[in-house]
């Protein structure tokens, strides 16, 4: 039993990343919390990427397209319509 | 009056090009690549006219064919050779051979800075898409499918053809090396 709530940084890890996106079973619940009330390091490792991944949205891109690629692509695209 | 009459195909790239490639480029590695999925989206667009009723804009529309270009770029890239090389080698590098604590010098280190504040710096999204390239292919689609086009894990795992603890696995992966890598070159720059 005492092995059962001593888990590896490596198992916290990975329930810390699946409890990002689902619901945890609750053994996997319990297992991880425990985890992360004597690792500090598991604990830096869930704010970080949670943190990561809050801001992790798309960031408006201001790259345009040249002008030599945008003529090829107009070219191709009206020999196209102008097969049909 | 037939919808498709109303696209203005003949405009497309004047009028949607720079936009298509802004948010294609935000996906994928590189500028060729970002081009031709760009022009494929006008080539279907156009192929598939007959199917475009007019209850979205030309534009949402056009966007949504581009998404599924993009989706199937990320299907393509996931090589089944790739899913199916689940080792432990990604882990051990971090956790050492038992896996029970971290390794010394990859440990997760202090950040110096508000976790309550917002990302604003540029630099960092182009940092990001620079950590995100350097993982395995199959590792980058999962996460560019959940957190980029936000997808559902069950349509991720159909669309990839992979099992649900293998997401997990390849999540967890790509989260892990994106931490370091950003931490490495955003961080401790
Ligand atoms: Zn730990």
């Amino acid at each position: 039993m005492a092995n059962w709530f001593n888990i590896s940084c490596k198992k916290a890890t990975f329930l810390i990343s699946k409890k990002q996106e689902s619901k945890l079973a609750i053994g996997e619940s319990l297992q991880l919390f425990i985890h992360l009330l004597i690792c500090d390091v598991c604990k830096l490792f869930k704010t970080q990427t949670n943190y990561l991944l809050h801001n992790i949205k798309i960031h408006q891109q201001t790259e345009r397209l040249n002008e030599a690629a945008k003529e090829k692509m107009a070219t191709v695209v009206k020999d196209e319509i102008s097969k049909s | 009056m037939d919808a498709s009459r109303k696209l203005n195909a003949s405009s497309w790239v004047d009028n949607y090009s720079d936009i298509l490639y802004g948010y294609v480029l935000a996906r994928v590695n590189n500028a060729a690549q970002a081009e031709d999925i760009v022009q494929e989206t006008f080539l279907s667009a156009w192929r598939a006219r007959d199917t475009y009723n007019a209850t979205a804009s030309e534009k949402t529309w056009l966007f949504a064919i581009c998404k599924n270009k993009i989706i199937d770029y990320y299907r393509k890239a996931s090589t089944s050779k790739e899913i199916l090389a689940v080792d432990d080698e990604a882990e051990d590098y971090f956790f050492g051979d038992d896996g029970r604590h971290w390794n010394e010098n990859k440990k997760p280190q202090r950040w110096n800075l508000d976790y309550n504040k917002n990302i604003e710096n540029k630099e960092f999204y182009s940092i990001l898409k620079k950590c995100k390239n350097k993982l395995k292919e199959v590792q980058q689609s999962v996460f560019a499918m959940k957190y980029l086009e936000d997808i559902d894990t069950q349509e991720i795992c159909e669309t990839l053809g992979i099992s649900v603890q293998n997401y997990w696995v390849l999540m967890h992966r790509a989260k892990i090396q994106l931490r370091t890598c950003l931490e490495k070159n955003w961080i401790n720059a």
